[in-house]
Formats: structure tokens, sequence, C-alpha cells
């Protein structure tokens, strides 16, 4: 004989137990969450800034449209993305926090090659508990070793089968050109680069002079004049915007009016337009042009516009955006899907390297887990005139 | 390799009169008042982010932009003597720890405004000269004919006013100027403000050669320092020809030598010009 | 025409002149004698303003010198010829007489004094564009005074003019005091040679430790026993 006073109670009770695990965040089994450890300011945040640009539009989208469902559940994203500034010992401290404190299994980045190395011993240690998807340069050496299952590289490779340095040198080659003259940073990265075009160049049967400056040259005269003396038909610059502004002003006033690179954005050629002849550039892809001819990045242009209420869209960054960024999230999400489980890390990252995600770049991993994705190869004749061709990598 | 010899020669010597320009007021502050203004580098930076933003900015004409911003770095060093360094006079050590705070604050702000990405001026004067088959770029020209005519004006203004008598007179025996009627306070503040001005020049004639970042003034108050310390304190003309020494050195060595080795040249002729001769080659006071 | 009231001056904690008073009657030449230390440098350098004084007054031509700068009161007509000689090495005989007009409005109009300080000393004349640097001893002081008096004095302080200098220009410097002396000029002099300076001199100070110890005419203090006997040679 419950009496009505009871039935209240009970009902109350229930209320308040439902209230509480509200409060207490029950719930969040039904919120997948996502780092990204990038540095989005200082002076090397050229890569890492784009990248969380674009993720954060993404995860914003997925959220607003209502989630995404997994093997019958709902669930939503949050991003977790502090900024480490370039600092390796603070990405350290924040990935730790990440996958400590806040759980997460799936962490984008770094860009960055001295975070990845400050970061790394603490990523193998707790491999197979979380997935790291980042750029830099030094994850493409560790990819494949045992004990790096964690390990996926989310930008693609100049050298190998799909590499897009391979098929530069072949658009060089198509033009006959005979003879190369490298003139690149005097560092670990130049000399990376300096490994895999001396190989390319040879195996494409052009000449490849080596010429080396230090970082922090502004006066590139003398090695310029030597170079111009041994009348290359192609000058291969540096790897960064700061430094090719200054080699291509000066080359061309020696003489120098042709230039093929792999890093680097239109800017410099635009610049010296009146006084370069042809200068070849790889660019993830062009958004001046893309952004009339394909409908994705147009719409990604107009999101990017109205989630950080700007006029101004970032079109020489966001070629970036080809790594860790927008689409990635997309991908994410769809290898979830098939998958069919937000927590197997294993499981997920078998489904990532299963399919092609076709965003505003098609997008796949190869066997080792390497991106490969379609580009620009973005042509600049005297006087302005643009010439993209697109390029699809087997 | 004759012609990249002198080729490089003549970019030596362009190149050499930037850090002549610095080291004439490395000298000038140091036989005035007694230190060694490590944020002269910091005002060259400054004088050229200045003259891009007037020029680029503004809208200015470069030539006005240029005279604008080196009135402007004259302020900002006179500013900067009479709150800070007034109270270095003579104190090397001093001096130093001051200067390098100042170069710190100036650099904050720069990155603050400015970011560290390099910005680039529009092409003043492009287009070059053909000598032999030797190429000089028109505005390296210019950028040398406008320094070497200030170095002269500077010359011709210490030996031939009365204000440069007395700054002369002062730098060779303080006590003994000052007798004469020298105002020692305001001859120290001028000397403050033209050092300023002199690097704030080069700064914006090096805005129209390379591209800018906030880190550009280290290298030029290495190498003008050393060019002062190779000439010997105090003298003008001597500030000019070290300049040119290590700008030549630079040039023509990196024809022979990997880059590497490039700062090194200033360093290893400051040891060899000092081995042999202590106060300089041209030393003007043994202070 | 130049009055010191009880002047004192501290060099940290060192009470280096303690209360001294002078008095130069214009046209007068007076001698400041004493040992190496007893304060007379100071004291000169005090009057010129390059240093401050704790306590004391001094009057110039009536007005107090207090609050005024080392140029105003060269502009003012005290000049010192300071110890050591102190010329500027690198410049010429003729740049170093320049520099000690620096001060005057007239100053682009020197020939006359130029010429005078010519006739005065001919072996100036003779080394007009010589480097002062490399002059000797006896020359550069006249050159030092030389100078001083192109700054258009009218009281003249001079700092041991006569040290380290062969007997032979101290009797030089000594006429040319008398010379000065007689075309009207005051004279105030720091000297240790006490026989030149009692000789010279029309009234004589003795600095004792920062103290004036005696007064008098150049001939009183001459004979006197205690000054024979610590400051003269016989």
């Amino acid at each position: 004989m419950k009496s009505r006073v009871s039935i209240v109670k009970a009902v109350a009770a229930s209320l308040g137990v439902a209230a509480l695990a509200v409060a207490t965040g029950a719930y969040s089994q039904n919120v997948v969450k996502i780092g990204e450890i990038e540095a989005q300011t200082g002076a090397l945040n050229t890569y890492g800034w784009m990248s969380s640009q674009g993720m954060r539009i993404a995860v914003d989208e997925i959220n607003k449209a209502g989630g995404f469902e997994v093997a019958g559940k709902k669930y939503t994203l949050q991003l977790i993305n502090p900024d480490t500034q370039g600092n390796p010992q603070q990405a350290l401290i924040q990935l730790k926090t990440m996958i400590e404190e806040d759980k997460v299994k799936y962490v984008f980045g770094p860009f960055l090659t001295n975070v990845f190395k400050g970061i790394e011993g603490y990523a193998r240690q707790h491999n197979g508990q979380f997935l790291l998807m980042g750029g830099a340069t030094q994850i493409h050496y560790e990819l494949g070793k045992p004990g790096n299952d964690y390990l996926v590289r989310t930008w693609n490779w100049d050298a190998g089968p799909s590499g897009f340095g391979t098929l530069m040198v072949d658009y060089l080659k198509k033009k006959g050109v005979k003879k190369v003259a490298m003139l690149m940073q005097n560092d670990a990265f130049g000399h990376v680069a300096a490994d895999v075009y001396r190989d390319a160049f040879k195996k494409a049967g052009i000449e490849f002079q080596e010429n080396w400056f230090e970082p922090g040259t502004k006066d590139y005269s003398a090695v310029l004049a030597k170079i111009s003396a041994g009348s290359p038909d192609y000058l291969f610059p540096g790897y960064t915007d700061a430094v090719l502004y200054d080699i291509v002003q000066q080359a061309t006033q020696l003489g120098l009016t042709k230039f093929w690179l792999v890093r680097g954005s239109l800017g410099p050629a635009l610049k010296n337009k009146d006084y370069i002849d042809d200068y070849v550039a790889y660019i993830p892809k062009y958004f001046e042009e893309a952004e009339k001819s394909e409908p994705k990045v147009k719409k990604f242009v107009e999101a990017y516009k109205a989630f950080y209420k700007t006029k101004d869209f970032p079109y020489d960054q966001a070629p970036l955006c080809s790594s860790s960024c927008y689409d990635h999230v997309y991908m994410l999400v769809e290898a979830m899907k098939k998958a069919g489980t937000v927590d197997d890390v294993a499981k997920v990252k078998n489904a990532l390297e299963s399919f092609t995600y076709d965003g505003l770049w098609k997008i796949r991993y190869d066997q080792t887990g390497e991106e490969v994705i379609n580009f620009d190869i973005v042509d600049v004749q005297k006087g302005g005139k643009i010439t993209v061709t697109h390029e699809q990598p087997r | 390799m004759l012609q990249l010899v002198v080729g490089q020669l003549l970019n030596g010597v362009i190149v050499g009169t930037l850090y002549a320009i610095i080291a004439l007021g490395v000298t000038l502050t140091f036989g005035i008042t007694g230190i060694v203004n490590f944020a002269l580098g910091a005002f060259m930076m400054l004088g050229a982010y200045f003259t891009w933003y007037f020029s680029d900015g503004l809208g200015i004409p470069y030539p006005l932009a240029v005279v604008l911003a080196t009135l402007a770095i004259a302020l900002v060093g006179l500013v900067a003597d009479q709150v800070l360094f007034r109270f270095t006079r003579n104190n090397l050590i001093n001096g130093l720890i001051v200067s390098i705070g100042l170069i710190s604050v100036i650099v904050a702000i720069v990155l603050m405004v400015w970011t560290t990405t390099p910005q680039n001026m529009h092409y003043v004067l492009p287009g070059v000269f053909r000598v032999g088959g030797v190429i000089v770029p028109k505005m390296k020209a210019v950028v040398f004919g406008v320094l070497l005519l200030v170095i002269l004006f500077t010359y011709a203004a210490l030996t031939r006013t009365w204000a440069g008598r007395a700054a002369y007179a002062y730098a060779q025996n303080p006590e003994a100027a000052a007798l004469m009627g020298v105002r020692t306070k305001v001859l120290q503040a001028g000397v403050a403000a033209y050092s300023a001005a002199l690097a704030g020049l080069g700064g914006g004639l090096y805005a129209s050669l390379y591209s800018i970042t906030p880190e550009i003034g280290a290298g030029y108050i290495l190498k003008g320092v050393e060019a002062a310390i190779l000439a010997g304190i105090g003298s003008v003309m001597g500030s000019f020809a070290g300049g040119i020494i290590i700008g030549v050195a630079e040039g023509v060595g990196s024809i022979f030598l990997p880059s590497a080795y490039n700062d090194a040249y200033g360093l290893v002729f400051l040891v060899l010009i000092l081995l042999f001769k202590p106060a300089g080659l041209f030393a003007v006071s043994s202070r | 025409m130049l009055e010191l009231d009880r002047i004192d001056v501290h060099y940290a904690k060192n009470h280096v002149l303690k209360g001294v008073s002078l008095n130069i009657r214009e046209g007068e030449v007076v001698s400041l004698v004493g040992s190496n230390a007893a304060g007379k440098t100071t004291t000169l350098r005090t009057i010129m303003g390059l240093k401050a004084c704790t306590a004391g007054t001094i009057r110039f031509a009536g007005a107090s010198l207090e609050g005024q700068a080392t140029d105003q009161r060269v502009a003012g007509g005290i000049v010192l010829v300071p110890e050591g000689r102190q010329v500027f090495p690198r410049f010429t005989v003729s740049e170093n007489l320049l520099m000690g007009a620096y001060h005057r409005r007239d100053r682009n109009r020197l020939d006359d004094d130029l010429d005078k300080a010519y006739a005065m000393f001919p072996r100036l004349a003779e080394r007009r564009g010589q480097k002062a640097g490399s002059m000797s001893g006896g020359e550069q002081q006249m050159l030092a005074i030389a100078r001083g008096l192109l700054s258009r004095p009218r009281c003249l302080l001079l700092d041991e003019p006569t040290l380290g200098l062969a007997p032979r220009i101290v009797d030089e410097i000594s006429l040319t005091i008398r010379k000065l002396a007689e075309q009207g000029l005051t004279v105030l002099l720091a000297e240790q040679n006490a026989g030149m300076a009692l000789a010279v001199a029309d009234r004589a100070y003795v600095l004792e430790t920062g103290r004036v110890s005696l007064e008098g005419t150049g001939a009183e203090l001459a004979g006197n026993e205690a000054v024979r006997r610590n400051y003269l040679d016989n």
C-alpha cells in the first residue's frame, strides 16, 4: 500500500539522481575529446596556426549538425587545443594533461620536429592508448618502427612512389631542364631536403649543384654570383618565405630568373613578377582558383569568414590546411564510424588507413601511415601570369 | 673568377658602409659618453621599420620617409639618453646592462606591433648597373652614396664647426673642454641623438635593400662595434675604414670559404689588428 | 674681485677643505702655497665649479657663483689653466688656442687675440701647425696659458704651472705672470714651488691640510720663519 507521498518521494529521488548524473557529467560518455598540440603563436607558428584555425571550424560544424553516430550511439566532439608556442617542454606538459587527465585518445600535431622530439618518449610509453597524427618531418622517419603504432603522419612526403617532390621534378624535366642549382639553409631540415632532391634529380637525369647559406643571411650576392657563373637553368632556393623574398630579389638582379621550389608561398614571385621569367611552386592547393572552381573549397572559405567574423581569408596560409586541419577531423569521424568504435584506437587507425577521404583534399594514408594528397603545381610567369596544374599521386 | 672577386669587393664596400655608419655612432657615443651603446642596433632596426611603415603603410615618398624615420629615431635616442643613459656616463658595465635592457624592450614592442613575419618594402629603385661584367644593383649604389656623404659630412662637422670641435676636444680631454666653456650635458645629449640618427638612417636605407625582421639590429651592432674597435675609438674616417675592411673581408672570403665562416672574418681581423696595434688602427684618445 | 668665504669641501667622508677664506682684489697676483695634497687644486676646481662645496660661498665681482655651472663661470670671466697643462693633444697649437675662445660671442673674430698670443709666446708662433701632443712640457705650459688667455679672463687661475719644468722655463713663466699682471689681469696662482710663487705674488696664503694657516704679502711670507723652514729651500 504505497502512499502518494512515497511515490512522489521516489520520483523526486530519481529526478535528483538524474540531475546529479547530468551535473557530474555522466553524459560525457557521449563526447569524443580530440586534442591538438601546435604552435599557434610565436616565431614558428607558420604551420600550426592554420591547422588550429581549420580544426575549430570542423568541430563546430560537426557539433552544430547534431554530432555523429557510431555503433548506434550519438556523439559530439570536444576540442582541446592549447598553444605550444613551439616550446617542446610546454607541449609535453600539455600532452600529458590531455592523455592523463582529459583521457584524450586522438591528438593532432605537432608540425614542428623540435616539439615532436620533446614528446616522443612520453608518447611511446603510451603506445596503444592514443593516436598522434602530426605533420612533422621527423615523424616520417619514425613511422612503422616497432612500438610506434600510435603514430600517423598527416602530411605528404617529397620522395617515394607517391612523393610530391618526384612529380615536381618530372614537371621540370618536361620543360627540358638540364641543370638545377640549389641554394639551401645550412641546417637540419635543409640537409633533409638536399638528400631527398639529390636523389630525385639524379634519377631524372638533371644536373644538381648544391650551395649552402647560413640561416640569418640577408645578402646572398656572393653565392648567387657563384651560382650565376655556372649558368643553371633553374634555381632551387631555400625552404621558407622569410628567405625567399631576399633570394628571389637578389637572384633576379644577377640574371637568375627561373625558380623551382617545394616550400613557400607565391608571395616572392608576385612581388618580383616583372623580373622573373618562371617560378614553379608546390602549393598544396591554390585557393584563389580553387575557391571559384571547387564548391567544397568555396564553402570552406565562407565558413571561415563566418566563423571568425572577418572579410579576410588567409589565402597564403590556407594551403597548410592540408595537414592536421579541417579535413582530418571529418576523416577521423568517418574512420570511427567505419571501425564501429570511438575507444579502440587500433581499430580506428586501421579504418583510417583503409579509405580515401574526399574533402577539400583527397586524402589517403599509405601503408606506412603517411598521408598522400592531391596538390597543385603553380607556375608564375613574367608579368604575373599563373598556370595551375593539378596533380593526383598514385 | 676575377669578376667574382671584383664584384664581391664592390659589394663588400657597400655592405661595409652600412657597418661603418653604425660604427660611427658607436665611436662617437663611446668618445663622448664613455659607454658602448648596444641599443644602436635596435635603433637601426627601428629606423628600418619606421621607414617601411611611413613609406608602404602611409604612402610617404621613400626619401621623405627615410628623413622622417631618421628624425624620429634621433628623438628616441635623445629620450633614451636623458631617461636612461644619463645615469651610466663613463660606466661601461651599467651602460651595457641598460642598453641590453633597452634592446629587449624595443624588440618586444616591435614584435607585438609587427610580429616576427619579415616585411618587405616596395622596390624603390629596381635595376642594376653593369660595370664590365660586374653587376651592382642601383639601389645599393645609392645607399653607398648617401652613407658616404653622411660620413664625410660628419667628419667635416667635427673638424670645421665649433660644435664639432667642441665634441672632438671633449673626446680628447673632457675636463679641459669643460674649462673652455663646453656644456658637457648638452654635448652628450646631442651626440646621443646624432648617433641614434645615424643608426636610424642606416636602418632606413637597409629597408630598401633587404627584408626586415626584429632581429636585424643584432648582427649590425656586433659588426659596428668590431669595426669601431678595429679602427680605434674616436676616429671618424677610421670607422669608415673599419666597416669597409669587415665588409670586404666577408664578401671576398665567402667566395673561397664556406658560408659558416662569414661572421668570423670581422673577429679574425679584430684580433689580428689589436695584436699589433692595441689602440686600433687610427685611435684618437687612450680612453 | 674673487672672495671665498669659509669654504668646506668633502670628497665622500674626507673633509678636504676646512673653512677656507681667500680674498683676491682686482689687479692683484695672489699665490696659494702649500705642499702636495694641501688642497690647492681642490680650491681652484671648486672656484671653477668642477667640484661642489659643502659649505661657504664664493663671490666673483660681487655676485655669488652659487648655482652657476662651469661654462657660466668661464663666460663670466674666471678661467683656469689646469694642473698638468691638459692641452688637446690631437689639436694643433692654433686649434688649441681656438678652443680657448669657444665660449666667446666674438669667437669668429680672433685675429687680434691670436696675434697677441703669438707675440707673447713666440715659440708657439713657430709651432702653430704642430700637434700639441708632440710638444715639450714647457711648450705645452705656454700653450695652456695662451689658451687660457684666449678665453678673455678677468681672473686667471693657474694650477701648478711650473710642475716638472726646468728652472729656465720656471723663470719664463714667472716673467709671463708679471707681464700679465702689469696689463691689469687678476691672477690666482697655486704652487708647490713656494720660492717662485712668493716672489711673483703681491699677496699670498699658505694652505696646510685644507686650512689657511698663514696670510700676508709675498715678501712677508718669504721672510717668515716657518715658511722658510717648511717650504723654501734655504
